[in-house]
This record gives C-alpha cells, sequence and structure tokens, in this order.
C-alpha cells in the first residue's frame, strides 16, 4: 500500500559530447522524443509543445536518473539537467524523433563508463543493453540549498530556546519570552514619544525592557493619547519587549 | 578535562570573584563599574562560552560512541507514555554505525553531514528501512531531547525523503525487475512507442 508516483520515463537515451560547464562534468544525451504532441511533424508545433510544459518537464536543475541495465547488472545513476529551455526547443525543431538534454551526474564512474561505451564502435544494443532515463516532478536544486543550510552548527541558531521540541504545555505555563538582546544593553530605552501627535505635548517617553512599571505607564499613555487605537499600542509594546513577536494584520 | 570546560571553571570564578562585596578578585576595569553593566557582561560572556562546550560536548558524545560502537539507545521522555511513541520505540533502530548489523548503505550516517544529498546507488536499491524520525517532542531520537541538533537533523532527514522517495521506490522496482526475465524490458524498446500511445506522458 503505497502512494503512487508520478514520473517521466524515456527512452532511446544515447549520449553525445562530455564537456565541463559550471554544473561540472555535463553528458549530452539524447532521447526518444515523447509520443503524441511532441512528435507533430511540423516544428512549430514541437517547439511549442516544450513551451507549454516549461517548467514542468526537462527543466535545468530536475533530478533525473538513469537506469542502465547491461547484460544481468542494473544500476541506477542520479544527475542533474544541466540544459537550458533554449537548447530542448531547438532540439525539438530540429526533429520530430529525438531531443537533446544535458546532464551532469552526481558519479564519476557513469561517466567513464560513459565514455567508454562513446569509444566502442560497435555499441551493445537490444536486450543486452538498456537505457531508461527517469524524471521526478521535483525542483531538486530548489531543495538543495535547504538541505545544505540545515547542516549549520547548531549553536548558531539563534532562538534555539523556542525552536526545539518541548513537552506540551510547556509555552503555556509560565514560560517567560525574553527582551530582544539589544534593549537588554544596561542605558537602552525605547523612545516612543514619535507615536504621539503633537499636540498631545507628549516628547519624551521612554520604556526600559527592564522595568515592568515604564512598560506598564508607557502602555497607558500611549492608549489614552497616541495615534494607534489600543489594540495596536498592545502589539507595538508587546513586539518591542520581547525577543520573538509573531504580527497579524 | 577540555580546556573548555576549564574556561567554564575560570569564568564563573571570575564572576564570582568580581561580583562578591566587597570584590574577591581585583578587576579594575570593573572597579566601580555600575551593577547592570557588570550583569550584561556577565550574561555575555557566559552565552559565547555556553556553545562552545555544547560544540566540545557534542564531538566528544560522537567519538565515544563510535569508539564503543554502541547500539543507539534512544533519548526519549518517559513521561509522555502514549502508545504511538513505545510502538516507535519497539521498532527503533539508530543511524550509520548506531545500527547494530552496521550502517544500512554507503549513505547511512548518524551526522547529517556525512550524508551526500543525492541518493547514491547503494541507497537507491537498498530495500532497508531507512532512518526517519518521527518530528514530535517525546519520539524516539539518536540525539539528546530538547535539543537543537536534533530538531536540525529530524527536518534534515525529513525534508531530504521527500526528495529522494520517489526515486528510491522506483529504482527498487528496477532491481527486482531485474531478475525477472528479458522480456518485461521490452515494454521500453522504442519499437513500442509509435501509434496509438496517448498523448500523455508515460506514467510509472
Amino acid at each position: 500500500m503505497e502512494d503512487s508516483v508520478m514520473f517521466f520515463v524515456y527512452t532511446g537515451v544515447t549520449f553525445g559530447l562530455i564537456a565541463p560547464d559550471r554544473r561540472g562534468v555535463t553528458v549530452d544525451t539524447r532521447l526518444d522524443t515523447p509520443p503524441g504532441r511532441a512528435r507533430s511533424s511540423q516544428a512549430s508545433v514541437r517547439a511549442n509543445f516544450w513551451k507549454g510544459v516549461g517548467g514542468k518537464r526537462l527543466v535545468a536543475g530536475g533530478l533525473v536518473a538513469l537506469i542502465w541495465k547491461s547484460g544481468p547488472e542494473v544500476d541506477v545513476h542520479l544527475g542533474i539537467l544541466a540544459n537550458s529551455p533554449d537548447e530542448l526547443i531547438q532540439s525539438a525543431k530540429s526533429g520530430n524523433d529525438c531531443i537533446k538534454v544535458r546532464i551532469a551526474f552526481f558519479d564519476a564512474a557513469v561517466e567513464l563508463r560513459i565514455l567508454s561505451e562513446l569509444k566502442d564502435r560497435r555499441p551493445k544494443t537490444g536486450k543486452d543493453d538498456i537505457k531508461i532515463l527517469l524524471e521526478a516532478p521535483s525542483m531538486f536544486e530548489a531543495v538543495r540549498p535547504f538541505l545544505e543550510a540545515l547542516r549549520i552548527d547548531p549553536e548558531l541558531i539563534p532562538l534555539s530556546r523556542y525552536l526545539v521540541h518541548q513537552p506540551p504545555n510547556f509555552f503555556s505555563h509560565e514560560f517567560q519570552i525574553h527582551p530582544p538582546q539589544y534593549a537588554t544593553v544596561p542605558g537602552f530605552s525605547y523612545q516612543v514619544s514619535s507615536l504621539f501627535p503633537t499636540t498631545a505635548g507628549v516628547e519624551d517617553l521612554q520604556i526600559v525592557v527592564q522595568d515592568p512599571q515604564s512598560i506598564e505607564f508607557a502602555r497607558q499613555e500611549m492608549k489614552r493619547a497616541s495615534r494607534l487605537d489600543s489594540s495596536q499600542v498592545d502589539a507595538v509594546v508587546d513586539t518591542l519587549t520581547r525577543e520573538v513577536a509573531l504580527i497579524q494584520g | 578535562m577540555p580546556i573548555v570546560h576549564n574556561l567554564v571553571h575560570w569564568n564563573k570564578a571570575w564572576t564570582d570573584g568580581i561580583t562578591a562585596s566587597p570584590p574577591t578578585f581585583e578587576d579594575n576595569s570593573f572597579k566601580n563599574a555600575p551593577l547592570d553593566s557588570k550583569g550584561h557582561l556577565i550574561r555575555h560572556l557566559s552565552s559565547r562560552i555556553r556553545p562552545l562546550v555544547s560544540i566540545v560536548d557534542r564531538e566528544q558524545k560522537k567519538a565515544e560512541r563510535s569508539r564503543n560502537k554502541l547500539s543507539a539507545i534512544p533519548f526519549s521522555n518517559p513521561e509522555t507514555g502514549e502508545a504511538i511513541i513505545s510502538a516507535l520505540e519497539m521498532g527503533f533502530v539508530g543511524p550509520g554505525n548506531l545500527r547494530p548489523s552496521g550502517p544500512r548503505h554507503d549513505n547511512d550516517a548518524e551526522d547529517i553531514r556525512e550524508i551526500r544529498i543525492a541518493p547514491t546507488h547503494q541507497e537507491l536499491i537498498s530495500r532497508l528501512q531507512p532512518y526517519l524520525p518521527a518530528n514530535f517532542y517525546g519520539a524516539p531520537h539518536h540525539l539528546p531531547s530538547g535539543s537543537m541538533e536534533r530538531l536540525l537533523d529530524i527536518q534534515f532527514r525529513l525534508l531530504r525523503e521527500e526528495l529522494t522517495y520517489a526515486f528510491r521506490q522506483c529504482s527498487c522496482q528496477f532491481n527486482s525487475s531485474s531478475q525477472r526475465t528479458h522480456s518485461d524490458f521490452d515494454w521500453f524498446s522504442p519499437s513500442r512507442h509509435f501509434g496509438t500511445v496517448e498523448e500523455e506522458d508515460t506514467p510509472f
């Protein structure tokens, strides 16, 4: 009982030029054109097919798997697509039976295998040697930076006391959110007089985060005479006195 | 004893010294400083020392674990005691070297920094259940409860699984079918792709 997964399968995989580019070593790869509109006899229809699915199929950064069956051995090699959309569309325009992409494989071993196959003037065909390309609809290159970022030294992540898993109800039982670190420097205070209209005559109103009385006083004064309404005053005061706050509205 | 632990002792001794009244440690820079300045500086220094201790302890434990090759005794909270946690604990098999019979494949590691983000061939064809910790408080895990290290480990493994699950499923299918006859692979030969096939993509 598994979730079904939607894949794109391409047959007729043959390799061409191996060249270096900014993604590493890339292999020109020809694939059978998928059936349907992509095989139209008109170049413009073929080009439009790839433009139409553009962003969803054979896009740079997508993850592909080369399944290579040679005799009884089946190997799986992952790689990333390195071609631009234009390259793909150009190859579609120039013929209706194959398209061309470029793949940067992760394992150097498969490049050596491809090289030795290219050297062999009588390549194996048919049942002895089958190559298929699978494409999963996921943006590997989009997710990879997040995975790399998660490998940071855990000590470098700020606000960890709020982020780590805590027991149930941990936050609702007498849990204090600390004030912002910069606000705890001795001598620091917020000046909120700018939130009052000039007619209110308030020229100096300071909040010191370690002093509950100064916080309450400022809250009352702001509710009495500032430009903000009551709930806005609470939002501003609560945010200024906490290092983590969620503001809605 | 690591120098970092000594640093903790020295910092405490210095802190006690300069905050005692009268100060038991002569530090000219603080002679006449107001109390809240002292407090602020002491808090700041402690917050810089704490991560150092955490890093050293973390790496030491890791070295110990691989030396002793302990199978992972999962950290979990006995108070929560729910049925689902017991079930998870029963089936718990640690990552990498913490697994009793050793790593599942060449990309199975305790430390997420040693895992290659793109799956390896061995990983793709492995039929063993990967190490996927549950994402809530109390679930068994090989890292200490309530630590940022544990949180990052869980998030990394789960996000990576989303990316690689599909490929692993598919690769497993192909690998098992290599035990079937050649004729099963005829489906992929080009000659089958002319004519009557639907316009839509070939779903797998």
